[in-house]
């Protein structure tokens, strides 16, 4: 059975209508949605069958505007989170069909001779197997290559573009359904099509003229059409941003017939783009297996091999397996927490606005579940209200999220030919999950605090006395005995076992939460169990105390432990691999660090009056205010933590942002050790062309060629490092006799190398001087360099038993004839240096490699390093040397400061975004701090009536309420960053112990900004409130509150 | 010759003037009470006796009239200044209390002097002294829920004399209280006034609580009537 869905979509195809399976009975969605409805339904029977309860529940949502409007604000926050993470998911989703329908269409593999065209023969030998196995619908030839295109001579140049030709008449009916191609008419001579993105990224339109660079030979040619393109049209390379389609004639231009073969063979697999019953895995192997029975192990030469890559399951889980809708959801996490935490503060403040009414409903013989009920259909309503109202905010949300997330991937990525850029979509099935999870959730969490308010004392609420202490019956006795038990026995089952996992395995990413929440819970328990036994030994007023001590005692020993266990060797898998658990400690840190706090608030209480109580005004205004944030240390830790929470993951987030930004200006010196940029040149008769066009750019101040080998290094104990094991030079001690080697890189060194580098030696040869290495290096061949000792906790450097003054010998590719060399100077390994490492490992002069009698083959990329003159725009030159070198061939051009600078903005841009979804949820705070006034002018009408007639003027009633909002706000501020911090600096030390010199940056201008910015927030929500009690007659005290 | 404390005359408090749910609480009332004197306003539910009180000791806006206190037109007082006279020269005692809930007793009693600038260690010291007074040295450290309604309202007449007012105002200060209470709460007003000579009206529906009073008005719709 099938239904139909509408989906919207940000794609040319704006409104998709698609036949999607209806939902599957045990899928999470179906069992959310059901539950919504049995709640639902539930609702609206108790309520038919209760009408008074029910107009009773509902009176206070239409009674008081202000405050019902401020409550939705506050519980659709986490719904709006919730959808708009879904939504990236379905984006992504979304996207990946997009980029297959419009890029691959009907082929799923392909069959790749690298650079080697396939004649007609091999060609039909090898489609007549293929097609064989049974498993396909179709299979042809196109030829693909990457390019360089030019808008006109000297316009805007884009060097990563696959060249496309083939026989278009048959590629059009490629695959079953041929509707999957965008059907194309092969270009005219000299002329060609282009993709979309791709003219739209030179900004060339039909008519143009476009300059095409195949292998550095340009080519000019009119542009005839500009297509959107699907199927086969769609096929590009992989990195490369899309493609140009060119007559075959003009491709085989002056080749001989014989040798005008095709390059790539297309397979489509049985059934349609995406076929019902698809195992890409075992696609593969089959034609695999048929083209290796034609080309043992794919071997076409000495050189080249032949490759069959499935393309469209790859394409689909790469686009789709970014993580980024799980970090958002686990993100979102943090505000659904704040907005719960909000439901539970204002339904305990109306509880207690309205005690004594309720305690007359007791009284009279409303029972406690008709309480209960009454609150439910309140809660309910908003529930429903804020879940409808925060799905469509969140689509909002979720679209503003993909467009700034599609436009930093894409201008990351553009440059390295990745076609980045993510489509927004919304699925009816995310948006009626996110709307059940909402509901949910806001559900559960006014059911379980109507529960908690429920349970008031009839006669201290009718009478507005201290209630006596609840008198729990035997059998809730026996329950909170056994609960204490069983959290005792499962929380040192939990530890033990964990401590078993442990020796079995060295990574259980469930080992972590045993270790974490086993004693948690055991002393969870032994508190419970304390408590119960004071209430029973100790004398009733010192009650209160052994409560305070045994808060204190505990939240200090969870906020120790869960700081330990951000940075605890124990929970660093678990961690690393579970995001969950970082919300679960995050949460304990936030909670605990609050209830330490607020069950000391007095402390912080008299610091405050201390200061303030100074001001001779203000001396009885902070004594009332503090006297009202201190008396409820419940709604205070619950409105502490709306704000800690949000604040807490913001704080991280910026830690992490600015600790990576400032290792990415720190590794703009130390990239390319000291060098400014290098080109890398994979065919090496280029070398001399682009040593001469460099020398002609403007702005290069140096050159320096250095070579990069592989070479073997010989064998030693407790290397736990990556060995590469491609043969190469070999190097081993003099009188080691140990066999076997291992492969390393060595680099080769012209006389201006020294000019350019910028490294620290650890030991010289005696007499030696730094500056002068480099130079004796390239003087004496018989010399070499070793790039830094090992220390034990790093991979990168491998010799930790050659120091300044060994010889060893090293052995060339393919040669069994070994050179001596002595080692003049080992370097200090710099942490930072994560580029193309000019130093790494070993450095020999160029000289010894001729004196050697050795002759570089073309395997081996040439390095040509290069400083800019000062004054010189990295990012500009480096454009600049990038389109020169692109009309000569295919060079890669780094430039450290111009590279890591496109790295480090979206770092920052990508990270400030997040920052900025999570600000979302500190709305919650801000709601919930102005929700507390509102209500709190309602709850002491009487009180500031009195307070006026007594002498509070205006402005003293508006400086009390600001203070009071200021001591919550401010606690609430501190311990969202302070918590933050600390978990910040202690995951990024954890996640990095093996990365050395990496330095953790805080950025204190941001988290001063951050926390002034929230405490403004905080204090322009709080003026409504402050400004509505001020303007209170006196005469107020004479009257019964509402 | 005896000085008036106060001294109102034809006092109108009208809600909602000129439209349909028109009140007319107070009708053109005259009223005065001497320094030093102990004065009870009677009369029935809704007969306008608390909306005098409030009119006359400033914590509510009066329609029209003229409201001598101290030689100043209470009336035509900014609100910011009848504010300060009240911290400084008026205490209050009501029906309900109307203690600040989160505050101990002599937190409460020391507020009137926190909000007259008296440093906070000689406010503290006062505020015993007076809690001495009343009957609560006991008392100090309890919150307003942890006391009998009897000692509230004692805490109430504490925070009101503690400033040394030259009145207190007393809206049906007994009327939350059982008789036995009710005649302590009326004989330590009583001390208080002669003792402080401080002026106290008072308000109540009571003959039995008047009696206390050295001087009656009555009042009936909105008009002084004796």
């Amino acid at each position: 059975m099938q239904c139909i869905a509408v989906s919207y979509a940000t794609t040319q195809r704006s409104f998709m209508l698609e036949f999607v399976p209806v939902m599957d009975i045990n899928s999470f969605t179906t069992k959310s949605i059901l539950a919504v409805i049995i709640i639902a339904v539930s609702i609206a029977i108790s309520a038919l069958r209760h009408k008074m309860l029910f107009k009773i529940g509902l009176r206070n949502s239409y009674r008081r505007k202000g405050t019902t409007i401020l409550i939705l604000l506050g519980t659709l926050v986490g719904t709006v989170l919730i959808t708009s993470s879904q939504l990236i998911g379905d984006s992504y989703d979304h996207t990946a069909e997009i980029t297959v329908r419009d890029t691959l269409g009907e082929i799923d593999l392909i069959v790749d001779p690298g650079p080697v065209n396939l004649n007609k023969n091999t060609l039909s030998v090898l489609r007549q197997q293929i097609a064989d196995t049974g498993e396909t619908d179709s299979i042809d030839y196109i030829n693909s290559y990457s390019v360089a295109i030019q808008k006109g001579d000297n316009g805007k140049l884009l060097n990563s573009v696959t060249l496309l030709s083939g026989d278009w008449k048959s590629l059009n009916k490629f695959g079953s359904d041929s509707s999957a191609n965008l059907q194309i008419d092969e270009p005219k001579e000299g002329s060609l099509i282009i993709h979309q993105n791709v003219a739209k990224s030179v900004g060339v339109s039909e008519g143009d003229t476009l300059t095409v660079y195949l292998s550095g030979i340009p080519k000019k040619y009119i542009i005839e059409k500009i297509i959107q393109p699907k199927g086969v049209s769609g096929f590009r390379k992989e990195g490369t941003l899309g493609s140009v389609i060119i007559n075959r004639k003009d491709f085989f231009q002056g080749v001989p017939a014989e040798r005008q073969g095709f390059n790539t063979i297309l397979v489509s697999a049985k059934g349609g783009v995406f076929p019902d019953s698809y195992d890409s895995g075992s696609f593969e192997t089959k034609i695999q297996d048929v083209v290796y029975e034609i080309f043992p192990e794919g071997k076409l030469s000495e050189t080249n091999f032949i490759a069959v890559t499935e393309l469209k399951s790859s394409l689909k889980k790469q686009i789709k397996e970014n993580g980024l809708d799980i970090m958002f959801t686990v993100l979102s996490g943090f505000g659904i927490i704040a907005g719960s935490l909000l439901i539970v503060n204002i339904f305990t403040m109306i509880a207690e606005e309205r005690e004594s009414e309720l305690g007359i409903m007791r009284a009279v013989g409303i029972q406690r579940s008709d309480l209960v009920r009454a609150f439910i259909y309140e809660g309910s309503v908003y529930s429903l209200f804020s879940s409808a109202m925060g799905v469509v905010l969140g689509c909002g949300v979720g679209y503003l999220l993909i467009t700034l997330i599609s436009r930093l991937l894409s201008d990351l990525l553009s440059s390295f030919g990745v076609d980045a850029r993510v489509f927004f979509a919304a699925t009816p099935e995310t948006l009626l999950l996110s709307f059940s999870l909402g509901f949910i959730i806001t559900f559960v969490v006014v059911t379980v605090s109507s529960i908690y308010i429920s349970r008031i004392n009839i006669v201290s609420a009718i009478r507005q006395i201290a209630p006596e202490p609840l008198v729990k019956s035997r059998k809730r006795k026996a329950l909170s005995t056994l609960f204490d038990a069983v959290l005792i026995i499962s929380g040192t089952v939990l530890f033990s076992t964990a401590g078993r996992f442990s020796a079995l395995t060295e990574s259980t990413p469930t080992k972590g939460f045993f270790i974490y929440l086993g004693p948690l819970m055991a002393f969870w328990g032994a508190s419970r169990v304390i408590f119960m036994l004071s209430e029973r030994f100790v004398k009733l007023h010192l009650i209160p105390r052994v409560k305070r001590i045994l808060n204190t005692v505990s939240s200090a020993l969870v906020l120790s432990y869960s700081v330990y266990a951000l940075y605890g060797k124990n929970f660093r898998d678990t961690l690393n691999e579970t995001p969950a658990f970082f919300l679960v400690i995050g949460i304990c840190l936030i909670v605990s660090t609050s209830i330490l706090l607020t069950y000391n608030l007095d402390i912080i209480v008299y610091g405050v009056k201390l200061v303030l109580g100074r001001i001779r005004k203000l001396v009885a205004v902070v004594q009332v205010s503090v006297k009202y944030v201190a008396d409820k240390p419940g709604r205070t830790t619950i409105t502490v933590l709306t704000y800690a929470v949000i604040l807490f993951i913001i704080t991280l987030v910026g830690i992490y942002r600015y600790s990576f930004s400032l290792l990415i200006e720190q590794g703009k010196q130390n990239f390319l050790d000291g060098f400014d940029g290098v080109v890398l040149i994979s065919d090496r008769n280029n070398t001399d062309t682009v040593i001469k066009e460099l020398k002609d750019s403007a702005g290069i101040k140096l050159l320096s060629e250095g070579d990069s080998f592989s070479i073997t290094l010989p064998d030693y104990e407790n290397f736990a490092g990556d060995i590469p094991q491609d043969p190469g030079i070999r190097v081993r001690l003099q009188d080691n006799k140990n066999t076997d080697k291992y492969t390393d890189s060595a680099t080769l060194i012209d006389n201006h190398f020294g000019d350019g580098i910028n490294i620290e030696f650890d030991s010289l040869k005696d007499g030696l001087k730094p500056e002068k290495v480099w130079e004796e290096l390239y003087n004496h061949p018989d010399e070499i360099f070793i790039s830094g000792k090992f220390t034990g906790k790093t991979k990168f450097d491998i010799y930790p038993h050659i120091s300044v003054g060994d010889k060893v010998q090293i052995q060339y590719p393919g040669q069994d004839k070994t050179f001596t060399k002595e080692v003049i100077a080992v370097g200090k390994f710099n942490p930072q240096n994560q580029g193309e490492q000019p130093t790494a490992n070993l450095i020999i002069s160029d000289k010894a490699i001729k004196s050697d009698g050795i002759i570089i083959n073309n395997d081996f990329t040439h390095r040509l390093f290069f400083n800019f003159k000062e004054g010189i725009n990295a990012t500009d030159a480096s454009n600049k040397i990038k389109e020169n070198l692109a009309t000569i061939g295919e060079f890669q051009v780094l430039v450290a400061e111009a590279e890591l600078a496109v790295i480090q903005a979206f770092i920052n841009q990508f990270l400030y975004l997040v920052q900025g979804f999570l600000a979302l949820g500190l709305v919650v705070g801000l709601a919930g701090i102005s929700i507390i006034l509102v209500r709190s002018v309602n709850e002491r009408r009487q009180q500031i009536g009195m307070l006026r007639s007594l002498g509070f003027n205006q402005n003293m009633v508006i400086a009390g309420f600001l203070i009071e909002s200021t001591i919550v706000g401010i606690i609430g501020i501190t311990v969202g960053i302070a918590t933050g911090s600390v978990s910040g600096i202690l995951l990024l030390k954890s996640a990095l112990t093996e990365t050395e010199g990496f330095t953790i940056g805080y950025p204190y201008t941001q988290i001063a900004l951050l926390a002034l910015g929230i405490y403004v927030a905080t204090l322009l929500f709080s003026i409504y409130p402050s400004y509505k009690a001020s303007r209170l007659e006196p005469v107020e005290a004479t009257n019964y509150p509402e | 010759m005896t000085q008036k404390a106060i001294e109102a005359k034809n006092i109108w408090k009208i809600y909602n003037q000129g439209k349909p749910n028109e009140v007319r609480a107070l009708k053109g009332v005259d009223f005065s009470a001497d320094e030093g004197q102990m004065l009870a306003i009677m009369g029935e539910s809704g007969s306008g006796k608390t909306t005098l009180l409030n009119c006359i000791s400033g914590i509510d806006n009066v329609t029209r009239g003229e409201i001598d206190i101290d030689g100043l037109d209470l009336v035509k007082m900014k609100d910011k200044r009848k504010t300060q006279y009240r911290a400084e020269k008026m205490g209050f005692v009501f029906q309900s209390f109307n203690l600040i809930p989160v505050l101990t007793a002599e937190e409460n009693v020391e507020l009137p002097l926190l909000i007259n600038g008296i440093p906070a260690k000689e406010s503290r010291m006062r505020a015993r002294e007076i809690l001495k007074e009343v009957g609560l040295g006991n008392r100090f450290n309890h919150k307003p829920s942890e006391l009998s309604g009897g000692q509230r309202q004692r805490v109430t007449i504490a925070r009101a004399l503690v400033h040394k007012p030259k009145v207190i105002w007393a809206d049906e200060p007994t009327g939350n209280l059982d008789s036995k209470t009710a005649e302590e709460v009326l004989k330590l007003l009583q001390n208080i006034n002669k003792e402080h000579n401080t002026t106290i009206v008072m308000v109540t529906h009571s003959f039995e609580i008047a009696e206390y009073a050295e001087k009656i008005v009555k009042m009936d719709s909105g008009m002084v009537v004796r």
